[in-house]
């Protein structure tokens, strides 16, 4: 079975950025866009070329027809068939989140406050044009869920214990979403935390792992699943947050069918990429804080 | 910055602004950069990035149909949501919108709506029955003073980078566009601030803090005034405020050029 975007199953998507300390209000903050690039090819409507690609490939996608003309989307690692087409336009596919700390600090309401640490909070939303159809501004079930998970993912990482009767909170905001917006944003907070100083045992990074396929018998485990893979027939997914150094989970969400083989497969794919993913975060650390050294 | 910190600058800034001198050096009527950026959000049908002087303020456009209202049964409708972002300061709490981003929501929303600047006949689609909706949502990320001419920046940017998308059987279809959506004013915002009796254009936000009164101009194309909102517990003169529309409108000449690049 092919990867919708064409991927091998070890790969993450092609495109991951991270920018430490965007915003300027917060103690401490990061952006982090990822997802697939796309290039938009403009065709004749019965280039076999083309057409057998998108046959082949879920996430080459015709969006618009114009007379004789069409418009596809054609994913980076796909780029290489697509050599000598006209490219009309480039963007990002993917997931796009802010994330800001603030902290710690004095805590709201302040009967909240711990004398024996610092209580941290984490919420997580969505903005309402994130998705293919128009969320409602207030907060759901959902983004309830996923904020309690994630704060739990990351209390035990980090020494709330040095900080008593003080808030530390940590608010993120997809704008733009395309499958594993939980485990985006809690790898931006690992970069965000890092960026306000607050002291860690390691900095948390944050992936999904999966099993998919048309049915169950030609499923095949993957990183990082996109929203066509999420929407495949037979879908396994299962986020994760993990210590790199101490090869640790904390936390983990599963909903599908697996064997018991497949778990201890997905686990050691997911630390090994996790890794990969955790160099992403401290290059975006290094790159702002060399700035920093380089005017003294 | 803790209150105390604030209370110190709010002191300097006052000081300073009534002998005409704003703290970062600029003229009492100098705009800061302003760097826009279109079409960011993959799933929306129109998204704009605005970078007001380190506010930063992102609008999204979306369509969904539904049913036109009683008394305006051949028109598409309009609304708009604001959210200050706990994200952005952080003297904001998280949860529901208050007072002051419901403001933003709907002074943005009647800009837009009073200039005609959408022209929302063609978005019916059966007259009585369905229309398209469009929803402009406006979320502000990092606050440094002037969110209403940077909402109103990103919302002008994000409309004109709109596209309507095309509909089959009573339902759209996500991402096939019917046409580009026709905006016929830009409307903008150019807010300014008093303080003694100094006043100021595009205030950062100890300026703002520092200020007794706030007052908001819309402008169009043909010099018009579309949308005007004062803030703030002091008051402004008639003469002032005469003076203010004329700058507001040579502002928004500026802005507009920057918001359709």
């Amino acid at each position: 079975m092919k990867r919708p975007d064409g991927r091998n199953p070890e790969d993450l998507r092609d495109t991951i950025r991270i920018e430490a300390g965007v915003l300027d209000r917060a103690d401490g903050s990061a952006y982090l866009e990822w997802g697939t690039t796309i290039r938009l090819v403009k065709t004749e409507k019965d280039d076999k070329d083309i057409s057998s690609l998108e046959e082949e490939y879920l996430a080459v996608k015709t969006i618009r027809e114009e007379g004789n003309y069409k418009y596809v989307e054609v994913p980076k690692p796909l780029w290489k068939e697509i050599e000598g087409y006209e490219v009309i336009d480039e963007y990002l596919k993917g997931n796009k989140v802010y994330v800001a700390v603030y902290g710690p600090r004095e805590p709201i309401p302040r009967h909240e406050a711990s004398p024996y640490k610092a209580i941290l909070r984490y919420r997580y939303t969505m903005s309402p044009f994130s998705v293919p159809e128009r969320k409602s501004p207030k907060p759901g079930r959902r983004e309830i869920e996923i904020s309690m998970v994630s704060r739990m993912a990351l209390e035990s990482i980090l020494f709330l214990e040095e900080f008593p009767m003080t808030t530390i909170d940590v608010f993120a905001e997809v704008i733009s979403a395309d499958a594993g917006t939980r485990v985006a944003a809690l790898t931006a907070a690992g970069v965000a935390l890092a960026d306000a100083g607050i002291p860690m045992k390691d900095i948390p990074v944050a992936l999904a792992v999966g099993k998919i396929g048309n049915t169950e018998e030609d499923a095949t485990i993957v990183v990082d699943l996109n929203k066509f893979e999420e929407d495949m027939p037979f879908a396994v997914d299962m986020p994760l947050v993990i210590v790199p150094r101490r090869e640790e989970i904390t936390l983990l969400q599963m909903d599908g069918r697996l064997k018991k083989g497949d778990v201890e497969e997905m686990l050691e794919l997911a630390i090994k990429k996790g890794k990969e993913l955790n160099k992403i975060q401290r290059e975006a650390l290094i790159r702002k804080y060399e700035r920093v050294d380089s005017h003294e | 910055m803790n209150e105390f910190v604030w209370e110190f600058t709010t002191d300097k800034v006052r000081r300073l602004i009534m002998k005409g001198i704003r703290l970062d050096k600029r003229g009492m009527m100098d705009y800061r950069n302003v760097y826009i950026e279109k079409g960011v959000i993959y799933n929306a049908d129109g998204s704009a990035f605005v970078n007001l002087g380190g506010t930063k303020v992102i609008a999204g456009v979306k369509f969904e149909l539904g049913e036109p209202f009683p008394d305006k049964p051949d028109e598409g409708t309009l609304m708009v949501d604001a959210e200050i972002l706990p994200l952005s300061s952080p003297s904001v709490e998280p949860g529901p919108p208050d007072e002051e981003a419901i403001e933003l929501a709907r002074i943005v929303d009647r800009s837009i709506r009073e200039s005609r600047a959408v022209d929302f006949k063609g978005l019916c689609i059966r007259e009585g029955e369905l229309v398209y909706r469009l929803f402009v949502d406006i979320r502000v990320l990092d606050y440094n003073g002037n969110m209403i001419d940077a909402s109103s920046l990103a919302a002008a940017a994000a409309l004109l980078n709109t596209r309507v998308p095309r509909v089959e059987d009573d339902t759209i279809q996500p991402h096939e566009y019917e046409k580009v959506l026709e905006l016929r004013e830009v409307p903008l915002y150019t807010t300014f601030v008093k303080v003694g009796k100094a006043i100021a254009v595009d205030p950062n936000l100890a300026e703002e803090k520092a200020a007794d009164a706030r007052i908001s101009i819309a402008t169009v194309d043909d010099e018009s005034i579309t949308a005007m909102q004062k803030g703030g517990s002091g008051a402004f003169t008639a003469r002032e405020i005469e003076t203010l529309v004329e700058e507001s409108i040579k502002k928004g000449k500026e802005l507009r050029k920057k918001v359709r690049g």
